[in-house]
């Protein structure tokens, strides 16, 4: 009986391949978030709303509206930062350091659901519904636990992801309006 | 065999251990002259190792940025394998950052600026910390950025980087690339090789050379090697050049003049022995400097000419029997021509003995080789010209005849060389050994890197030596720092010493309070605590290893910035002026630090030698007259034989000016050899001024010019500039000698009675010009700095910069902001107004010509204010000459013929004095008031003025308002001229306002100050009306003013009545109207000042103003003081006519001020005079870049009628010097413009009456009478004439 109930869940669950083959397909997404941070560096759970934008391979706006604004930008290799409230912009280029580039892709895998990159640096698997992806390099183990992420029906976005830090740290990103292969202006991954 | 030619062999063997020790060098030191300070900070530099880097710089722009990195690690690899390159920085990569920053973690706090450190650990500060902290968290990367923040929630480690990242002014690391503007990486390549010996085929360079070609991308460098490089090869390929055109020159021009071979192939022998002495005589001083071979062909062409009198006096007593037969000619030919041909010879030899006592090395090398290749030249023509004779001669029919005269040609020679002569004074002298050693394309590329990154190629260096180097450099670094000179950098950012540690530690509150407001702004941010924060803060204070950063690049940096006995702090300095203000911020911090500045130091040293070149030279010439007239014992023959050399030197001198080129050390060096020349056109023309002769000075001089003519391409800057001054000088030379010296010895030969009188008239014509360009050489005063290039201005249209200076629109006013050192400051102020500035000097001329119509008369007042401002700049500060001399190399000058542009602009600031000889008759009136207390409405102190000045039209249309922060003293705004660094209007920032009426005593008129510079003195550096008078009582003027000053704060006001000898204070209570005459007990009865009232207009306009004020008194503000200086009427309300001189506006103010003292507001009249509105200004808000402009006051409807009232003076202007019917129908025109005016009324009646319409004139006179007459002396003439029947 339990390995026929075994059996029915495995059934139920797809395969990676078919999954990361619908989280890959739209060629840009765009969708409002909510993050909460459960962080021992914080005195309560830090809950910030804001905006992300991706377009594929690799240019990703992520905007902070409240309670402070603050926007990322990744284009390629560079890294822009401005915080308006604060008067900074800053900008870093990885470029020349891979293993820098590495990581960052590591860490924002589950936008990017590109599947090499996945078996590369992680172990994947499902646990209730939900995609499970453990890293097995000591480099991203350094920092991350695992993520959890909860798919939407068809497989094609992220609703929501839970990040467990090696350190005990939590951070739980739950997505709304999310649209998918829209066309994004250029200028959104631009930082004047 | 002859006794010359046993000479000549001798010599030959004898010198020969000299011609083996011959060597060349390229350093580039030899350039400079032997100036100890100059050789120590030489030193210095190459003590640190820190001489000079390479920059270099890979244009990535068109490829992805991982290709650019991917070049620049492999030409990091490739240059790090070349031998003699130690090192290349390329940038900080993220490891090494990584790296960096753990070993500052626990240090961090040391590292930070004592200000940041201040202003982070305020209350706002650390919440603004934590705030970032807290975004930074929110990001994609949170994770990475999170481990940092328990131990340093202030963020102190990226301060601190930031600190120590300061050490590369302009550039940024960006992604481990060193980057000044995107998609370029840096490179920094430090050579253990000096660029001093770096020559033609230096193998490091060459190397270098090859690895940066071989790269995908383009890629430029800089720096001392290049520099070295470049020019060695520049200087080889123009050498090459020279030589080989000069060879086919000489051979072209022997072939051509003489029609065979014979010379040519002669040539050699004489030639061989020159050349044989020169080698002789570089072996004497060897090595010299390459550069020197570029002088050899022209050595040689000298030789060339002696064979070539030789030759033809030779051939014209050839009896044509054979060698021996022509062995005797030649031996007669040459004891013929001995005479001149030693005394050529000596003098040139003595010319070149006084450049061998040069400061300059390369000088006096010249000056030692010359004098022995001349020696050379003559022993081989004496030695074995004979000898070559005899092998090559051809007999000629001798040619004895006088040579030819042409007297209009030599008048017009002698008139264009005085012309040229005129120019001199336009010519500048650039004694910067970088510019003069670089090849153009180099020097202008790395000038052009510089501008455009707002980096300077004049480098500081302050050495420290002795005890607590680290903190004294740290002092030395902060107070050039506050003081505003660029970018010091020292070791102190790289290790902090004790004292700024302690020093750092006293910016923090105590650890109680740091960490009590750390935990205050984490609870209300919402972050957890952070305990022991503030105890780890004050930790990093304690003592920092001193191997910190052993195995870093930051060890590097420390290593060329500090050693176990010495520290070292460099600088960017603006310009050679700055260097006075280093010194003495040096002193006041570290007595003991020595201070060097090797670029300026060179530059002024090379000045300073070219000065003493000049008193030496003068002193040769001299030496060389003096043999000249033993000789000839005739004072008139000794001239002649001379004057080629004066035709010589003022074609030079004419010549660099007309195409541009400075003088430069060599070029001027050069001029003994164009002496030499042209001495011995001159001597051999004065001995025997037959054809023969001309034909010989004919020939030797195109060989001369042939030989010369291919450096006018020459890449090297120095070589360039020898061929041009030797071109003019020669060509100069060659036609005084054939032209005027032949026209002078027999100036009747062959002419008819007119020809004579000609002849005469040009000959006192040329002698009057000569008088004339002497005066004005005399006249014109000696640059007070050395003179930079021009600098270029960004403009779109509307906003012309300079750096931080700017010139922009407010809306028809002009509004120019400078800053910084005097010189920089006045180029800035001349750049960004040339337009403006050859507009109003245009008008200036037209008004000058229009008020003094006789040329005569103008040429005696120009040549008089010479005479009598030759001391004027004995009575301005030198940081005014130096801003004048700014304002003057800010452009090149279109009036050269006018005299030099900085003499002219010095004479422009005293032309308010000037003008008060004319003073209410035509020139200079003005009327104003100040008024304060309970006068105003609101209490603030107000100054309003109307400056009356008839100069021109642009005085008015282009007024400026300027506003400058200078190094030292205050800021101050001045309602001012393009291109005037005085004021006579003006409030400076501690809210004294002052203003000038011009006024009149008996006390003589003296050489002093300008009244606008003094003007200038107290908006810069007085705050009160007692600083005010001081600077009175110190810089006298030369003639009476009033002065009136308001210091708004202390809510005072005076004005003070200045003559040339005495200063008297009238109080002011409240209020008090100003016009153009004194009022004191002291200067109220002087006799001058009684007529003044008595005849000018200065009491009705006075008598006006007062009326005006009192009946506002109490309500006095902005805007009924704008209306007072609008006021067009006369006494007691009664209505005047347009423009009358009795009216406060008078339709001839250049401009009309408000000034709110109090406020540091002013309101500032557009054109046309008070009739276009006016538009306000605000001091404070001009320098905290806030200002916008807005307009005040409107324009008049009537404002048409102030435009003819300007042109109805300029027709009764032209009336007055016209011709009867003209002069009518002017004066005609001119009262339809101004109607009802007096002096058009009067004008017309009068010239009328002169034509005998007496009746038609009557009524006319009767109305001017009426209107009234605007002067005592107007009104007496009227009435004469309507007496006169």
């Amino acid at each position: 009986m339990l390995f026929l109930l075994g059996a029915l869940a495995l059934a139920e669950d797809p395969s990676m391949e078919t999954v990361f083959a619908a989280l890959s397909s739209p060629t840009t997404v765009q969708t409002t978030f909510t993050q909460t941070q459960h962080r021992a560096v914080l005195a309560r759970p830090l809950e910030s709303k804001g905006r992300l934008v991706f377009a594929r391979p690799d240019r990703l706006r992520w905007q902070i509206d409240a309670p402070t604004r603050a926007v990322f930008v990744m284009d390629g290799t560079t890294f822009t930062t401005a915080m308006p409230d604060l008067g900074i912009t800053e900008e870093i280029s990885l470029a020349a350091h891979p293993e820098y580039l590495g990581l960052v892709h590591g860490l924002t895998v589950w936008l990017q659901a590109d599947a090499d990159l996945v078996a590369k640096n992680y172990d994947a698997s499902w646990d209730d519904g939900r995609l499970v992806l453990v890293p097995k390099t000591d480099d991203l183990s350094r920092w991350v636990s695992r993520f959890v992420l909860s798919l939407s029906e068809d497989h094609r976005s992220v609703t929501e992801v839970e990040l467990f830090e090696a350190d005990g740290d939590r951070v739980v990103l739950v997505f709304s309006e999310v649209r998918l292969g829209a066309d994004v202006d250029a200028e959104q991954f631009q930082l004047k | 065999m002859s006794r010359g030619l046993l000479a000549a062999l001798i010599a030959l063997v004898a010198l020969l251990p000299l011609m083996l020790r011959a060597d060349l060098h390229s350093d580039v030191l030899s350039l400079l002259p032997e100036d100890a300070e100059l050789r120590q900070a030489v030193e210095v530099l190459e003590w640190f190792d820190g001489g000079d880097m390479l920059l270099i710089e890979v244009d990535g722009r068109e490829v992805e940025e991982s290709e650019l990195f991917a070049v620049v690690g492999s030409l990091t690899e490739e240059l790090e394998s070349l031998p003699h390159v130690r090192e290349v920085h390329a940038g900080m990569d993220l490891e090494q950052a990584g790296q960096i920053r753990e070993r500052l973690a626990p240090h961090a706090a040391a590292f930070v600026p004592a200000k940041v450190l201040a202003e982070r650990t305020s209350e706002q500060g650390i919440r603004a910390a934590l705030m970032l902290q807290l975004s930074r968290l929110s990001g994609p990367g949170a994770g990475l950025v999170k481990h940092t923040l328990s131990r340093d929630p202030l963020n102190l480690e990226e301060a601190a980087l930031r600190s120590l990242a300061e050490g590369a002014p302009g550039v940024r690391s960006l992604g481990g690339m060193l980057q000044i503007e995107p998609g370029k990486a840096l490179l920094f390549a430090q050579l253990d090789r000096s660029p001093a010996a770096v020559g033609p085929d230096d193998p490091v360079v060459l190397g270098i050379e090859g690895v940066l070609e071989a790269q995908g991308l383009p890629v430029s460098w800089f720096g001392g090697h290049r520099m070295a490089h470049d020019t060695a090869r520049a200087v080889r390929t123009d050498v090459e050049r020279a030589t080989g055109v000069g060879l086919v020159a000489l051979a072209l021009v022997l072939l051509v003049g003489f029609r065979t071979a014979r010379p040519l192939v002669g040539a050699l022998g004489p030639l061989a022995v020159t050349v044989a002495f020169l080698i002789a005589g570089v072996g004497l001083v060897s090595p010299v400097h390459g550069i020197q071979l570029g002088f050899v062909s022209v050595i040689a062409g000298l030789a060339v000419d002696y064979w070539i009198h030789l030759y033809v006096v030779a051939s014209g007593l050839d009896p044509d029997t054979g060698f021996a037969g022509r062995r005797e000619a030649a031996m007669r030919a040459l004891a013929e021509i001995r005479v001149p041909l030693l005394l050529s010879n000596g003098s040139t030899v003595l010319v070149f003995a006084v450049l061998s006592r040069s400061e300059v090395p390369i000088v006096r090398d010249l000056g030692t080789t010359g004098a022995v290749a001349l020696l050379g030249a003559l022993v081989g023509t004496m030695g074995v010209g004979p000898l070559a004779y005899a092998v090559v001669g051809r007999a000629r029919s001798a040619v004895n005849a006088p040579a030819a005269v042409r007297p209009l040609a030599a008048g017009v020679v002698l008139l264009t060389a005085a012309s040229l002569a005129a120019l001199a004074p336009g010519a500048r002298f650039n004694g910067d050994p970088t510019a003069l050693l670089a090849t153009s394309t180099e020097a202008a590329e790395l000038d052009a890197y510089y501008a455009k990154h707002g980096l300077t190629g004049y480098r500081g260096i302050v050495a420290i030596t002795g005890e607590d180097l680290l903190d004294r450099a740290l002092a030395i670094e902060t107070a050039l720092g506050q003081q505003g000179f660029a970018h010091p950098i020292g070791p102190a950012a790289v290790m902090p010493g004790p004292g700024a540690r302690a020093e750092r530690a006293q910016a923090l509150p105590s650890v109680e309070v740091l960490q009590a407001r750390i935990d205050a702004a984490a609870e209300e941010i919402g972050f957890a605590p952070f305990p022991g924060a503030a105890e780890r803060i004050y930790a990093g204070f304690g003592p920092v290893p001193p191997d910190l950063w052993q195995g870093t690049l930051l060890q590097t940096r420390l290593d060329r910035y500090l050693s176990e006995d010495a520290a070292l702090v460099t600088l960017a300095l603006a310009d050679a002026n700055v260097v006075p203000a280093l010194a003495d911020a040096v002193a006041a911090v570290d007595s003991e630090a020595a201070w060097f500045a090797p670029r300026i130091a060179a530059q002024q040293g090379i000045t300073v030698a070219a000065e003493e070149l000049t008193r030496t030279g003068l002193i040769g010439l001299a030496g060389v007259f003096l043999v000249l007239f033993a000789r000839y014992r005739d004072l008139a023959k000794t001239v002649l034989a001379l004057l080629p050399v004066g035709v010589a030197l003022a074609a030079a001198s004419g010549g660099v000016v007309v195409l541009g080129e400075p003088w430069n050390p060599v070029s001027f060096g050069i001029l003994a050899l164009a002496v030499g020349l042209a001495l011995d056109y001159g001597v051999f023309m004065v001995e025997s001024p037959g054809a023969d002769t001309q034909r010989a000075v004919w020939l030797g001089a195109a060989t001369t010019i042939g030989a010369i003519a291919s450096l006018w391409l020459a890449a090297s800057p120095a070589l360039r500039s020898v061929g041009i001054v030797l071109t003019f000088a020669v060509g100069g030379a060659l036609a005084a000698a054939l032209i005027v010296i032949p026209a002078l010895v027999a100036p009747s030969a062959g002419m008819r009675k007119a020809g004579r009188f000609a002849w005469r008239l040009a000959t006192a014509v040329v002698l009057l010009v000569q008088a004339d360009v002497m005066l004005n050489l005399w006249g014109t005063y000696a640059p007070t700095a050395p003179s930079l290039e021009p600098p270029a201005v960004e403009s779109d249209g509307r906003v012309w910069t300079l750096g931080p200076n700017r010139r922009t629109w407010a809306e028809g006013i002009w509004l120019v902001e400078t800053e910084g050192s005097p010189y920089s400051s006045g180029q800035a102020m001349g750049a960004l107004t040339v337009d403006l500035r050859v507009r109003l000097e245009d008008e200036l001329f037209d008004s000058f010509e229009r008020q003094v119509s006789s040329p005569l008369a103008r040429w005696l007042v120009t040549r008089s204010s010479l005479v009598l401002g030759k001391t004027l700049p004995d009575h301005i500060r030198p940081e005014y000459l130096v801003q004048i001399q700014g304002v003057a190399d800010s452009a090149h000058d279109p009036y050269l013929l006018k005299g030099s542009a900085y003499t002219r602009r010095v004479f422009y600031h005293a032309i308010h004095d000037l003008g008060q000889a004319f003073v209410d008759s035509p020139l200079v009136g003005c009327t104003g008031f100040v008024a304060g207390g309970e006068a105003t409405a609101d209490g603030h102190w107000l100054l309003a003025r109307n400056f009356d000045f008839e100069g021109g039209v642009a005085f008015d249309r282009d007024k400026v308002v300027w506003v400058h922060q200078p190094d030292e003293g205050m800021p101050f705004l001045s309602v001012s001229f393009a291109g005037m660094v005085g004021s006579v209007t003006g409030i400076n920032a501690d809210g004294l306002a002052v203003a000038i009426n011009a006024s009149g005593s008996e006390d003589p008129i003296r050489p002093g100050t300008p009244m606008t510079l003094i003007v200038r003195e107290i908006l810069q550096y007085a705050s009160t009306l007692d600083e005010a008078q001081v600077i009175l009582d110190k810089r006298r003027g030369f003639v009476s003013e009033n002065v009136y000053v308001v210091d708004a704060d202390a809510g005072q006001a005076a004005l003070f009545e200045v003559t040339p000898e005495r200063v008297a204070v009238v109080e002011v209570d409240e209020w008090l109207a100003v016009s153009n005459h004194f009022r004191s007990p002291e200067l109220g009865d002087d006799p001058v000042n009684v007529a003044r009232m008595a005849e000018l207009t200065t009491v009705p306009r006075l008598e006006r103003m007062e009326e005006l004020l009192r009946a506002q008194l109490g309500s006095l503000d902005m805007a009924s003081a704008a209306g007072i200086l609008g006021d067009q009427r006369g006494v007691g309300g009664t209505a005047l006519p347009r423009a009358h001189r009795h009216a406060i506006d008078a339709d001839i103010a250049s401009h009309g001020v408000v000034i709110d003292v109090t406020t540091r507001t002013l309101w500032v009249s557009r054109y046309p005079n008070l009739s276009g509105g006016m538009m306000r200004f605000n001091l404070d808000e001009v320098l905290a870049g806030t200002f916008e402009p807005v307009e005040v006051v409107p324009a008049r409807e009537t404002a048409a009628a102030s435009v003819a009232a300007r042109s109805g003076r300029g027709l009764l202007r032209a009336s007055r010097t016209s011709t009867s019917e003209t002069a009518i129908e002017q004066a005609a025109e001119a009262l339809e413009r101004m109607p009802e005016h007096p002096e058009a009324l009067f004008e017309l009646g009068r010239r009328l009456h002169e034509s005998g319409d007496a009746e038609a004139a009557r009524p006319l006179l009767e109305r001017a009478l009426a209107a009234p007459p605007e002067y005592a002396h107007q009104r007496e003439a009227i009435e004469r004439l309507l007496e006169t029947p």
